[in-house]
């Protein structure tokens, strides 16, 4: 069933966009990440524009970190002041990102930056991902330390605001998780991802949080940030299709239920191997598409 | 759809028959069978149908053109191995949907090459013509003419890509349609509107002509726009696109909220 999407201004299939949903809740479901890196090129793939792909995938992800957020504050695996402070940076990095993002689009090169950071942070988290589950079952506790350095370093001590985040059991300075938080919030708005997966590795290495407690600080920041980024996005560049994010929200639920039983199954580290395999296949597809030889070399932008 | 047709086209052939000295009057007639299109949820494409009198002895094009747009063409090369835009090339005014229908065979064309000043085919718009850009200056200086020949070479590369990318998106046609002649008078003409196409107002012209030269000319136009639901939700997004970011935001909570109270009872 075909439907027509009106802010896309074009049709789609029902079907093909439920999919994507759904393995964007699957995947939610069993890692604990937004999809967005699985959702934003396949719609761009389907012909839906960037401006649109990214602009709706950033209300969906307000849907999916906002489910993971209840469930983390239920938990008590939420540090709101930390979560708070980042989103200070964030929110100031959704700006600069939105805007980033409209300067690349009027410069025809908004496509390639979004694969080449795909390509960077997929492919570098991937790795890390990949190498850390190899060496982890000889040195989990000097590969903790050795990443905390930074904390302990010289230039984190001498940076000023310092902070206690007494959830965290952290005493630094606001401008670590502010600038983590800045860099998520522009990335987030040019990729029209939540960011997750970089700032859950960055906040359990960099600022040394516990996994649980980064994963729950996380999505609790990121539903704000998407929200901002919707909202900028349907203000200032008219972009977010209402329709096309309930088909995927519908698939997302399901997706989602699945995701959790099957998440339930799987031994984290297995499903940490798997996520690791996943994001670096996406990275390869994505160098391949970038330096291989096109079929077309011309493209065209109406407007 | 097609009932209504027939029901029209008998119609006019009735009033032909009826008063052959308004035909003899105005020889070239031009109808569509509805002058709007309305884009709905189930929007997948539309047929577009044109039908008309004409003088019997004479050809006929009929040219659909979409609302003017302004294309930017970007040309990818390789920097560091990797694939990037490097060059661009922008057309003004372009129609944003193309297609058109002769009366003749694709192949006769060459024999009426004064149909090229009339914008029939994509090759011969007019908008995308090459603007002389060294207007006044000595021809006879070597520099200039390699000059104007590498920008002549850079248009037509660009153009040749544009119409090119037109086409694979359905919304350019290089070949012609063809002009049904039901009897020497009547002409009719299907067009296929893709999913894709543009909204906006369309122009469709019908040009009558014959060996010496362009007889005469009708136009007419159609209304291509999103209807019912659809429009609702474009105009809002568009007059309040604030509130319109909001709501999707309040549905995106609600979502996520029901999401994780399934996930709990289960």
């Amino acid at each position: 069933m075909m439907i027509y999407l009106p802010i896309a201004e074009m049709a789609v299939s029902v079907d093909v966009i439920v999919s994507i949903g759904l393995v964007v809740g699957l995947l939610s479901g069993i890692f604990g990440v937004g999809g967005g890196f699985f959702a934003t090129p396949f719609m761009i793939f389907l012909g839906v524009p960037p401006a649109v792909a990214v602009a709706t995938q950033a209300n969906n992800l307000v849907a999916s970190s906002t489910s993971g957020t209840i469930g983390h504050l239920r938990r008590g695996n939420v540090d709101i002041k930390m979560g708070l402070v980042m989103l200070a940076g964030g929110t100031l990095g959704s700006f600069i990102g939105i805007g980033v993002f409209k300067l690349l689009q009027a410069l025809g090169q908004i496509s390639f930056t979004i694969s080449l950071l795909y390509i960077v942070l997929l492919g570098s988290v991937g790795s890390l991902m990949l190498f850390e589950r190899i060496f982890s079952s000889f040195k989990t506790k000097r590969m903790r330390d050795e990443f905390n350095a930074f904390k302990v370093s010289r230039f984190a001590q001498s940076l000023p605001y310092k902070m206690r985040f007494s959830r965290s059991r952290l005493y630094l300075s606001a401008l670590i998780p502010g600038g983590i938080g800045f860099c998520g919030g522009i990335l987030a708005a040019i990729l029209g991802i939540g960011g997750g997966f970089l700032l859950v590795p960055a906040m359990i290495y960099i600022l040394g949080m516990s996994p649980l407690l980064a994963a729950g600080t996380s999505l609790f920041q990121i539903m704000f940030t998407t929200s901002i980024s919707t909202v900028m996005h349907a203000t200032l560049n008219q972009s977010v299709d209402i329709v096309l994010a309930a088909i995927l929200m519908l698939g997302g639920v399901i997706g989602s239920q699945f995701g959790v039983f099957i998440g339930r199954k799987m031994r984290p580290d297995h499903a940490r191997l798997v996520l690791a395999v996943l994001l670096l296949t996406v990275s390869i597809k994505l160098i391949f598409d970038l330096f291989g030889t096109p079929s077309e070399l011309f493209s065209t932008v109406m407007s | 759809m097609m009932k209504s047709f027939s029901k029209i086209l008998f119609l006019v052939v009735f009033c032909a028959f009826l008063q052959p000295a308004f035909v003899h009057a105005s020889p070239l007639n031009l109808e569509l069978v509805d002058d709007h299109i309305d884009i709905t949820v189930g929007f997948s494409g539309s047929k577009l149908s044109v039908f008309g009198t004409k003088d019997a002895s004479q050809h006929v094009a009929i040219i659909v053109e979409g609302p003017p747009k302004n294309a930017t063409i970007r040309k990818k090369s390789q920097v560091l191995g990797a694939w990037m835009n490097t060059s661009s090339k922008e057309f003004k005014e372009t129609p944003g949907y193309y297609d058109y229908a002769l009366s003749i065979e694709p192949s006769e064309i060459t024999s009426y090459s004064f149909l090229l000043s009339h914008d029939v085919s994509p090759q011969a718009l007019q908008v995308l013509r090459l603007e002389p850009s060294e207007k006044g200056k000595s021809a006879d200086d070597e520099r200039v003419v390699k000059r104007v020949q590498v920008e002549r070479d850079k248009h037509t590369l660009f153009k040749d890509a544009f119409i090119r990318n037109m086409e694979a998106l359905h919304l350019y046609k290089g070949l012609p349609q063809k002009v049904d002649v039901l009897s020497p008078e009547f002409f009719r003409a299907d067009f296929m509107l893709p999913a894709n196409v543009p909204t906006g107002i369309y122009n469709i012209r019908a040009i009558v002509f014959n060996k010496s030269g362009v007889v005469e000319q009708r136009q007419t136009v159609l209304k291509v726009a999103q209807v019912g639901k659809n429009a609702v939700v474009y105009s809002f997004a568009v007059e309040y696109s604030f509130a319109y970011g909001l709501m999707c935001v309040i549905l995106a909570l609600l979502a996520g909220w029901g999401i994780n109270v399934l996930r709990r009872n289960n």
